[in-house]
């Protein structure tokens, strides 16, 4: 009876076995669904690029592009022969919402349309340097697509030259500064032998001023590699330090959060330094782009230093964990919580309003830890880091999300380029 | 092929297998054992008496060669649908053509299915000719 059951058995199994539909352009492909698959669409500027992965089948003509601008509504727009597999679309508007998908056609056939990508263009997009995650990243304009990733150990601080297309990039543990072109391509190293918390660049003499932890000082270099002087800081610095420079008054700003203290170095009397003392738990300071001076997120609210020593105090009721300027108008973006409610935060001081606050996101969007401004004139776009999911949240200057992206670390330092 | 499999058919119908007696009472010879006053006295000598053993013939039975007849249809049976599925299946992968595709996916699968009821003839095969061999 067993040599009858066996061969049955067999039998059995042999006849489960089924084919799989693998092949690009069937609709029962489960992973195609018979369309076109890996769409990449990265805007820069004025231009939107797409790319898509090649389908390996006989009989393929060309691709179908389908486009709608500010709308759901998709129509074909434009077509190329099957030996490509990217597209430009040249030019496009700023601030418009631009959604594509391709399609296949053969000789017989037409493919299923693939996945629908949305993307917005703008004039910047967002360099980020991530400490934890050992990467320098440009974003598009809607923070949505990434547009190149250079990996590097320990990137702490970033800063841009425009006019020479040179990216900064402070590496902390191998001690050294990294100068990039637009494209993220190291095209120099500067040897430092000190571990660098944050950079900070003159444009008006070329000059980078480096923070450093160990020897307490101030390096300045220049910007082809070569150190060429150094100040004291009077102060032990730690890992929360910042550094910016404020171009209209000569002054550097150092935060040391561990002493409650800001320290001024004024470039133009000597380097003669002055201490703000008694500013709970200054972090990220930048210098004021319109009457000179330095903001600084604290713990106490959002603390404005002109240059004369006078301090101004906004949101004291707040912690505030970052701001970024508007460098068209100068508000003052942040994000933070309050300290007795614990609702978190995030808005803008309004310049023209005498700073007066303006709420743009509320408790319903917590944990909101870094945030760089997007300039414009009024009102702006803004892109924050979320602590949980650890996303870039992308809002426009209406306060809607327009992009997300993850997932970053909590010691980010953004740029624009 | 025909010729192939009829050949290799007849071949096994004229081989004989012999198998040859063990040698066993030689080696034991070789093994020196010396005999003392004081040592066990052998009371049963027959019991160690070793006999040559007779010549032990294998044959393959009428149903063995059945089963190995079968195991060799079916085998190449297999062999050939699997090959027609694999063609069938390349060209749909690569077909740009909704009606083509379906009919080259069907007919891998047709195949497919075909070469799994050989393969189970093979295997019915093979288990004949092992119970051709169980005395």
């Amino acid at each position: 009876m067993k040599f009858i059951i066996i061969p049955i058995i067999a039998l059995l199994i042999i006849s489960c076995s089924e084919r799989e539909h693998l092949n690009p352009f069937d609709p029962e492909n489960p992973d195609t669904h018979g369309a076109p698959t890996g769409l990449v669409i990265v805007s820069n500027r004025n231009r939107i690029d797409l790319s898509w992965d090649p389908m390996d089948i006989n009989g393929l003509s060309y691709y179908q592009i389908y486009r709608s601008v500010d709308s759901y509504n998709l129509s074909l727009h434009d077509s190329v022969t099957a030996n490509f597999t990217y597209w430009v679309d040249r030019p496009v508007e700023y601030d418009r919402v631009y959604r594509y998908a391709i399609r296949a056609c053969t000789v017989d056939d037409v493919s299923n349309l693939s996945d629908t990508l949305k993307i917005i263009p703008g004039p910047v997009n967002f360099i980020i340097a991530d400490f934890y995650n050992f990467s320098v990243q440009k974003l598009t304009y809607d923070g949505e697509h990434v547009l190149m990733t250079n990996y590097q150990d320990s990137p702490i601080a970033i800063e841009t030259s425009v006019t020479q297309q040179k990216i900064y990039i402070a590496d902390y543990w191998n001690e050294q500064i990294i100068i990039s072109d637009w494209n993220l391509s190291t095209i120099n190293i500067l040897a430092l032998h000190d571990r660098p918390l944050d950079i900070a660049f003159d444009p008006q003499f070329n000059r980078l001023y480096i923070l450093v932890l160990d020897k307490k000082q101030i390096l300045i270099s220049s910007t082809t590699g070569m150190i060429t002087d150094s100040l004291p800081t009077l102060t032990s610095l730690a890992f929360g330090s910042h550094l910016c420079l404020d171009p209209i008054q000569r002054n550097l700003w150092i935060s040391v959060p561990e002493r409650d203290t800001i320290f001024q170095v004024n470039l133009s009397e000597s380097n003669q330094t002055f201490i703000h003392p008694g500013i709970l738990k200054p972090r990220r300071v930048y210098a004021e782009p319109i009457d000179g001076g330095c903001w600084a997120a604290t713990g106490a609210g959002i603390v404005n230093i002109e240059n004369d020593g006078n301090t101004n105090v906004y949101l004291h009721e707040y912690f505030i964990y970052d701001i970024s300027i508007n460098s068209e108008n100068g508000d003052v973006y942040y994000t933070g919580y309050h300290k007795n409610t614990k609702e978190w935060a995030t808005g803008y001081l309004n310049r023209s309003a005498n700073f007066e606050p303006v709420l743009l996101l509320g408790n319903e969007t917590p944990y909101l830890y870094c945030i760089q401004a997007v300039p414009g004139v009024g009102q702006s776009g803004f892109l924050v880091l979320q602590g949980g999911s650890w996303n870039l949240l992308r809002f426009d200057k209406n306060g809607n999300q327009i992009g997300a992206i993850g997932q970053y670390s909590s010691r980010l330092d953004f740029e624009l380029d | 092929m025909k010729k192939h499999f009829i050949l290799s058919i007849l071949i096994i119908a004229v081989v004989r297998i012999e198998a040859q007696p063990l040698d066993l009472k030689s080696r034991l010879v070789a093994i020196p054992i010396e005999a003392k006053a004081d040592s066990l006295t052998v009371q049963h000598p027959g019991v160690l008496k070793i006999e040559p053993a007779g010549k032990h013939r294998i044959e393959i039975t009428p149903k063995g060669y059945l089963g190995f007849g079968t195991m060799i249809v079916f085998g190449v049976l297999s062999w050939y649908f699997h090959q027609e599925a694999e063609a069938a299946y390349d060209l749909y992968l690569h077909s740009g053509k909704f009606s083509e595709m379906r009919h080259y996916y069907d007919k891998s699968v047709k195949y497919d299915r075909l070469t799994g009821w050989s393969y189970a003839g093979f295997q019915v095969g093979f288990l004949i000719t092992v119970i051709s061999f169980n005395r």
